[in-house]
């Protein structure tokens, strides 16, 4: 038997069994053939008998086989004769029905041959076109056809082009092939036929132009869910893209398209014409003016609808303020069908621009036709103030086309409203109005991007130009013109002269500081919420463009303005409007935010303010300077992202010396070195000032600021306030730094605390000491020196207060790093909870492990300033948490011990992520509401905070134990019992209230009665927060279930 | 004189609207209507009140507001007429089985007394507002936010109940109805600021009056009546309080001459002011000639008539905040084994019990 | 929003409704030192977002400041608030509610009720037929409100609110009315006798309107009637 029997009988056995075989086969064989080891017809020959055997599967193996081979052949590899004579095999096969699909395999793989002939193509394709009907064969089946009809495309391109009577024949062909195709997969080529079809061979195809749109049409819109296993992975949107760019490829099916698209307009469902108003979009674009000339008017009245009931858009007003505006009406309009719509209704404008745009392309006179003829009907509404909102926005889109519709809609249309008006409610449409027309502008410039010259053009010549001054005019008087009652109006005008910086090219350097100047002002003088947005927006718009410019005007004028001294009243230079200090201040903080120049100039100028403001000032000064000192902290805070570090290396030259000055000369009542809270800020500043400060000079930083504090300034000789700066510079300064000094400074750290009581430490100073420890344990203690660390400094013996403190902040800065050695420390700690007198003194100290302190947090992208390990807290709580868990369950513990377990593990978590805590609830749960009983106020605090969480994160959990968990909380809400104190009362309430948001109805309505009558003695609560709560709370019950009359 | 808590009785959290009292050989049967529907039925002793019966809050979809005993039935029977704001009266019955005469008090106490719905009374339109028997228990009389009165007439089981007459003169709610304590002659009180009082002529109620001068909503009213006969015959007076804060008493004189049928009523005094709001309820004892109001205040007031048919009041004794800062609805003279208390109900959803101390 | 502004010009922007100033730092007066609370209430003018750094801060310092004072031992002997018998089984005797109240809660300043915490109350309610609140409408208006109140919740307390209805024939000044007396009667201890008033000369039925709001009897049955429930609930969910 010859090496190509044996293949081919493999081939046979492995049919339909092994797929991956039967190809590795047919490749072997056909490479046979390529090198000539073989002819083609050896093979047909071993296959006859099969090809004639009563058993149909027999018959399907063989021509597989047959078919596989020439599957895989090269187009040139088959010789003029072979491909007639096989060609001629499989049409006379064709006619069996069983092996229809290997034929068309066989057939397909032919029709790209290089010596295939017209003729046999032609006599496949009558044959595909007559005899062949598509609903008799599965879809796998029917896919061949069309993969034939592609095959014949690509291999006549020319001769389909030239010869008419072949390109009709494949046209019929296509018809009849696509005529009811169901499949998506085959649907998805057969739209790709039609549209090769009529982009090609358009002029001779004119005939059947008619049935191949039918061909298309029928199936729009387009609905259609994809099995879950569809191995094409066909989605919903590919059909409908396909389909769309079929209807819309050629203009042939003008007619036909625009006449169904308009009629499919009337759907209600928002869907369809969603789909129905993008492929009209689409089919615009494509068609072009010519075809739109006797369409428009149709469209139109079509849209009017549309448009006109369509998108009821707050939006498109207040954008800037959209959030803070929304919820003040909150009506309909959030539904998922509302945005629907509203997308709808901004593409039946986007269709109107494009339909401007092709007839202005076309003809003017046409376009003139389509505007006036639009602007005839939209004119009443401007008589009548009816859908103005809608009619300008119209006309407006129209305009956004280019610069001749812009021109035309701005001369035609503006007159109708853009007037100055001092009547409030007509001032206010004329903004909202006239914003629409600013966009068009925006919208043009943006459709020009890339054609500079163009762009020049509608600079230059666009007739908004015209009416600049008139606008600028306008909105001045609506903005300064107006009584500060007339929020709307003022605002409308704050937004519009911000879009009008947004139009490119439109305003002068001149005009748009004008402008700043305009919001500045009105930012100061005004307090009104939404204005103060608006106008932040403005700077903040203007900001990302012409920063140099808003620094200019704006926030120099600012710095300018505040005075030396607190109680001073700003008199501002225009109308004698008095500002206060703080106002200038959130401004500043507000609107720099992310600026580099602003940010840093803010900060510089602040500095400075700071130093005047101490040296003139008095007593007053101290909360002046607290604010000043807030302001440049949260500057740097916000920012710290985007502050390089040039910027901060510049800001740390610029800001120090005023800094330090105001460290070193005290005077009496307003020191800020006195000042607790200013003095943490201003040692935070200098965190802040020195974190980012040059790398390399990390090193000298340190010797030098050492040499200040501890020799100059004498710090660890008696205890000095000067400590937070210097811890402060230490925890940001580069912990691989050599630091010689560390164990000394340690230790006489350590002597100063442990005599804390001698030397009259006061509290302050001792928090900075504390945290001078932990700075050093984490920084300058390698994991091989902390064992002698503990060993040198952990006393146990001592149990003063004072000493178990140091020892905590110790073990903060190990735990930091994530060091084996804190273990000694914690297990110990965890020990003392037990102890009757120090328990309650260290339940408290374990909030030292885990509180979070600014200078010491991880940020990101800063690696160098302390050891903080990713997930040290993760750690730590699983370390503590089993532990504390089990002591608290021991049995027979007296109350004030459990106290302790309860205090120290509420206080962990409160520092501690939700997400780490989860696992551990429902252990933690039952713990809680123990807690709830505890008689400690601050226990039954940290339990409620703790529950709040839970409530929202774990509702499922909370819902199994409502029963136990609502008739406590009803006890905790009862003002007067011992241990409520404000806040338990508080939280009980809220936490009564989240649980209606987190427990299913059915489980909380059984409680409606009970909840509501235990809160009437809370209804009478001194305190009126309480009070404010238990009515939200209880009104909450009282809607339990009950469904609100629409 | 003093007034004192004897005993105050939480039975709900909403409203206690009204309460009625009956004494029959075995117990002394208080009941109580009120916002949550459920009627409650006491049993006061001297020696303590126990709660002997809730009824099925299912029958009546919405708050029950009157609540009245069918008096001069057999001894063995004890019949309740409840009007609710659902438009429906209901008509409740048990059988006191005396199984032995001298049972005591345990174990009556295990028994208890269980009511069954007899009757539900379909007619007014909407809320009604009052129920009320006729002294020989043969007319039930109701009324209701559809400005009519209705009267019906029943039989000897108090099953059966015929509709003998819609009385529609009250332009507005009518508030209140109450039948004299000896004769056919009834008084209902409304929103209409006026009292009418009503007589039947041959088989038709008629308006034989019509008290104005209340200044408010007149809330309810209670005749004079005596177990001890020094009442002549034609000796009538009927008290009223109303949404102006006062209390008035009206006499009547004669029948009138011009238009036959009708009576012509005076009114023979105000008493003396003491409520600041509302006052909701009045009641006339029976036994002290002593009357009793109370309402939105929350004071409990008795008023002694210096000399009998006088109609000169004093305040003798009163009660500040009687059910704490909650408004009373309801105030009733009751006859504990020959000891004279009053019974109270407000928003509270209390029961309160009062000595009178002289 | 604009769509209503044009069609009712005279609607009032809901920051501009009369309102508490220091609300927002209220809730400071619970924990923190004085010092600290002073400059918390400082820093809310310049800056008012809750994760503000230096808001953290401050009180962080506090914390380790307050956390050196050795700490408050509590009476941890104290034995658990004793049962208050506020609870509703279905018969028991009158026991006096307020009996246990501490020394501290005596001690701690009360908030009397005030005209504006009345009108906060009520000015959020929702106009049943505009998506506007009787604030916004000026239907119920600061100076129309009286409250007669000794503080003492023993005794009894008076409010008087006159409201102005948009229109004078408005056949929906009831149901405002009846709207603010719910929202009044859940919200107000049992101790406040509530009367409601349509203000001289804005409403042609004045005298009717009057009466039926302040007829307890008709209020308790519409407090039963599901639909006007329904109704008036949806006028409350401004409120909150």
């Amino acid at each position: 038997m010859s090496e190509i029997d044996e293949l081919v009988v493999s081939f046979i056995a492995n049919v339909n069994i092994n797929d991956d075989k039967t190809n590795e086969i047919a490749i072997k064989i056909t490479n046979l053939i390529k090198h000539k080891k073989c002819k083609l017809v050896q093979i047909i020959v071993s296959l006859k008998d099969r090809f004639i055997s009563e058993d149909e599967k027999e018959r399907i193996k063989a021509l597989k086989c047959l078919s596989s081979v020439l599957y895989n052949s090269e187009p040139d590899q088959l010789l003029k004769n072979d491909v007639s004579v096989i060609v001629n095999f499989y049409m006379s096969k064709i006619t069996d029905n069983a092996v229809m699909l290997e034929c068309f395999m066989g057939l397909n793989a032919l029709m790209s041959m290089k010596y295939i002939t017209i003729d046999e193509t032609t006599k496949l394709l009558k044959f595909l076109q007559k005899d062949y009907q598509s609903k008799d064969y599965l879809a796998a089946v029917r896919n061949y056809p069309f993969e034939i009809l592609l095959n014949v495309y690509n291999r006549w391109f020319t001769q389909l082009k030239d010869n008419k009577n072949f390109a009709d024949l494949f046209i019929q062909t296509y018809i009849s092939v696509a005529s009811g195709e169901k499949d998506p997969r085959n649907l998805l080529i057969s739209f790709q036929i039609n549209k090769l079809i009529v982009t090609t061979f358009k002029v001779e195809s004119f005939q059947f132009s008619q049935a191949l749109f039918d061909i298309l049409f029928s199936y729009f819109p387009i609905t259609f869910k994809p099995p879950k296993d569809d191995p094409y992975r066909i989605s919903n949107s590919d059909l409908k893209l396909a389909l769309r760019s079929a209807i819309s490829a050629s203009d042939i099916f003008a007619q036909d398209a625009f006449s169904n698209l308009i009629d499919k307009l009337g759907a209600t469902s928002p869907a369809i014409k969603n789909d129905t108003l993008l492929t009209l979009l689409a089919c615009i674009n494509k068609f072009g003016g010519k075809a739109c000339i006797e369409f428009w008017l149709p469209m139109w009245t079509a849209l009017k609808f549309e448009i006109m009931h369509g998108g009821d858009s707050s939006e498109t007003y207040l954008d800037p303020l959209a959030e803070n505006k929304s919820n003040d009406l909150i009506t309909e309009g959030t539904t998922p069908q509302v945005s629907n719509l509203q997308s709808n209704y901004h593409l039946s404008l986007d269709i109107l621009r494009a339909l401007a745009y092709q007839l202005v392309e076309l003809d003017e006179s046409a376009f003139n036709k389509y505007v006036v003829h639009i602007l005839d009907e939209l004119k009443p509404n401007f008589e009548f103030t009816k859908d103005l909102r809608q009619s300008c926005n119209t006309l407006a889109a129209i305009g956004s086309a280019n610069l001749i519709t812009f021109n035309k809609v701005v001369d035609l249309a503006l007159p109708l409203f853009l007037e100055n008006t001092t009547e409030i409610s007509k001032l206010k449409l004329m903004l909202l109005n006239l914003s629409y027309f600013l966009d068009s502008y925006i919208k043009v410039t943006k459709s020009l991007e890339n054609d500079k010259e163009k762009l020049e053009d509608f600079i230059k010549n666009n007739h908004l130009n015209n009416s600049k001054d008139e606008i600028l005019m306008i909105l001045g008087m609506a903005l300064t013109g107006n009584s500060k009652i007339e929020v709307t109006v003022r605002t409308l005008s704050v937004i519009q002269f911000t879009k009008m910086i947004k139009m490119e090219g439109y305003l002068t350097k001149e005009e748009m500081s004008l402008i700043i100047q305009y919001i500045t002002e009105t930012i100061l003088t005004d307090n009104n919420k939404n204005i103060y947005c608006a106008c932040l927006e403005g700077l903040k718009v203007i900001s990302q463009t012409h920063e140099d410019l808003v620094y200019e005007v704006s926030l120099k004028e600012l710095l300018n303005l505040l005075p030396n001294r607190f109680d001073e009243l700003i008199l501002y230079h225009k109308d004698d409007e008095l500002i206060q200090v703080e106002v200038i201040l959130k401004v500043i903080l507000d609107f720099t935010t992310s600026r580099h120049v602003l940010i840093k100039e803010s900060i510089v100028a602040l500095s400075q303010k700071l130093t005047e403001v101490y040296i003139t000032g008095d007593s007053e000064a101290v909360d002046y300077c607290f604010l000043i000192l807030s302001t440049i902290y949260s500057l740097l805070d916000n920012n710290f992202a985007v502050l390089d570090e040039n910027t901060v290396s510049e800001i740390k030259e610029q800001t120090e010396e005023s800094l330090f000055s105001i460290l070193k000369n005290n005077k009496g009542d307003n020191s800020i070195l006195f000042d607790n809270q200013n003095l943490s800020l201003l040692s935070n500043i200098l965190y802040f000032a020195n974190v980012n400060f040059k790398r390399n000079q990390h090193q000298t930083e340190l010797l030098r600021y050492t040499k200040l504090f501890v020799d100059t300034d004498k710090i660890l000789e008696n205890p000095s306030r000067l400590v937070l700066p210097y811890v402060k510079i230490l925890s940001a300064l580069d912990k691989d730094c050599k630091f010689d000094e560390a164990s000394s400074v340690m230790e006489r750290t350590v002597a100063l605390i442990e005599n804390s009581n001698k030397n009259a430490m006061t509290n302050l100073e001792k928090v900075g000491y504390m945290e001078m420890i932990t700075i050093l344990t984490n920084k300058w203690y390698n994991s091989n020196m902390e064992s002698a660390l503990i060993e040198r400094y952990v006393n146990w013996d001592d149990q003063s207060t004072v000493n178990l403190e140091m020892i905590a902040w110790i073990g903060k800065g190990l735990i930091m790093k994530n060091s084996a050695s804190s273990s000694i420390i914690l297990s110990h700690f965890l020990e003392l909870l037990n102890d009757k007198n120090i328990g309650i003194i260290v339940s408290k100290l374990f909030e030292l492990f885990v509180v979070d302190i600014n200078s010491m947090n991880k940020r990101k992208g800063i690696t160098w300033t302390n050891n903080v390990k990713l997930l040290y807290k993760q750690k730590f709580f699983n370390d503590v948490f089993q532990n504390l868990v089990t002591s608290y369950k021991a049995p027979n513990l007296s109350l004030d011990i459990k106290c302790n377990y309860l205090t120290a593990l509420s206080l962990i978590l409160k520092h501690t992520p939700n997400k780490l805590v989860e696992q551990f609830m429902v252990d933690l749960l039952p713990m809680l509401l123990q807690a709830l009983e505890m008689p400690n106020s601050e226990v039954r605090i940290s339990a409620l905070d703790t529950l709040k969480d839970t409530t929202e994160k774990f509702g499922l959990l909370i819902t199994e134990n409502i029963d136990t968990l609502i008739p406590l909380l009803l006890k905790l809400v009862v003002p007067g019992s011992k241990f409520n104190d404000v806040l338990v009362r508080l939280l009980s309430l809220q936490l009564l209230g989240l649980l209606a948001t987190s427990v299913p109805l059915n489980y909380l309505k059984p409680y409606k009665e009970e909840v509501i009558n235990g809160l009437l003695l809370t209804l009478s609560d001194k305190k009126r927060v309480v009070r404010k709560q238990c009515i939200d709370t209880r009104q909450i019950y009282f809607e339990l279930g009950q469904v609100p009359f629409e | 004189m003093s007034i004192t808590l004897a005993k105050g009785i939480k039975l709900q959290n909403d409203k206690t609207w009204s309460l009625d009292y009956k004494c029959t050989p075995f117990s002394n049967l208080l009941a109580v209507a009120s916002t949550d529907r459920k009627i409650k039925i006491l049993n006061i002793k001297p020696n303590g009140t126990k709660l002997e019966d809730v009824l099925d809050g299912t029958v009546h979809r919405k708050a029950v507001r009157s609540v009245a005993w069918r008096p001069n039935t057999d001894i063995n029977t004890a019949t309740l007429a409840a009007g609710s704001f659902d438009s429906t009266v209901s008509i409740w019955t048990k059988e006191i089985v005396g199984n032995d005469q001298e049972m005591d008090d345990e174990s009556m106490d295990e028994e208890g007394i269980e009511m069954d719905l007899l009757a539900i009374i379909e007619g007014h339109e909407n809320e009604v507002k009052c129920v009320a028997w006729s002294f020989d228990g043969n007319l039930l009389a109701t009324c209701s936010r559809d400005k009519s009165v209705w009267i019906w007439e029943t039989d000897e089981m108090g099953e059966e109940y015929e509709c003998v007459s819609v009385l529609q003169e009250h332009s507005q709610d009518v508030k209140h109805v109450v039948w004299h304590p000896s004769r056919s002659l009834l008084a209902s009180s409304s929103y209409d600021d006026t009292i009418r009082l009503w007589k039947e002529y041959d088989d038709d109620w008629e308006c034989v009056a019509v008290l104005t001068g209340h200044e408010g909503t007149v809330w309810s009213s209670d005749f004079e009546g005596s177990n001890t006969d020094q009442l002549q015959e034609d000796e009538i007076r009927l008290v009223s309080v109303s949404d102006d804060s006062t209390a008035r008493v009206w006499k009547y004189v004669e029948e009138d001459e011009e238009n036959d049928g009708q009576q012509v009523w005076i009114c023979q005094s105000i008493l003396p002011k003491v409520h600041a709001n509302q006052v909701y309820s009045v009641s006339w004892s029976p036994i002290s000639g002593r009357i009793a109001t109370s309402g939105s205040d929350g004071t409990l007031v008795i008023y002694q008539e210096s000399e009998r048919g006088s109609g000169t009041f004093e305040v003798v004794a009163q009660k500040e905040l009687c059910h704490g800062v909650y408004e009373v609805n309801i105030v009733k003279w009751i006859d504990v084994e020959g000891k004279e208390m009053i019974a109270t109900g407000g928003d509270d959803g209390y029961v309160n019990l009062w000595n009178i101390n002289e | 929003m604009s769509d209503y502004l044009n069609e009712n010009p005279d609607v009032i922007d809901v920051d501009e409704l009369p309102s508490r100033k220091e609300d927002s730092n209220e809730l400071f007066e619970n924990f923190g030192s004085k010092e600290a609370i002073e400059r918390k209430k400082l820093l809310l003018k310049i800056d008012h977002s809750p994760k503000s750094q230096v808001l953290h801060d401050i009180e962080l310092l506090d914390k380790l400041l307050l956390l050196n004072n050795t700490p408050d031992l509590i009476s941890d002997t104290e034995s658990l608030p004793s049962e208050n018998d506020s609870d509703t089984n279905e018969f028991q005797i009158r026991g006096s509610e307020d009996s246990n109240i501490t020394d501290e809660y005596a001690d701690e300043p009360a908030d009397p009720v005030d005209v504006q915490e009345i009108y906060d109350l009520t000015a959020h309610i929702c106009d049943p037929e505009h998506p506007l609140t009787l604030g916004q409408l000026s239907i119920v208006n600061m100076p129309d409100i009286e409250v007669h109140d000794d503080g003492n919740p023993n005794h009894l307390a008076q409010i008087v609110i006159r409201i102005t209805p948009t229109i004078t024939h408005c056949s929906l000044a009831t149901l405002i009315g009846l709207g603010i007396r719910v929202r009044l009667e859940r919200a107000l201890p049992p101790r406040f006798r509530i009367t409601i008033l349509v203000k001289k000369g804005t409403h042609n039925s004045e005298q009717q309107v009057n009466k039926q709001l302040n007829d307890k009897e008709r209020v308790a049955a519409a407090c039963e009637n599901e639909q006007l429930l329904g109704v008036v609930s949806k006028m409350l969910q401004t409120c909150k």
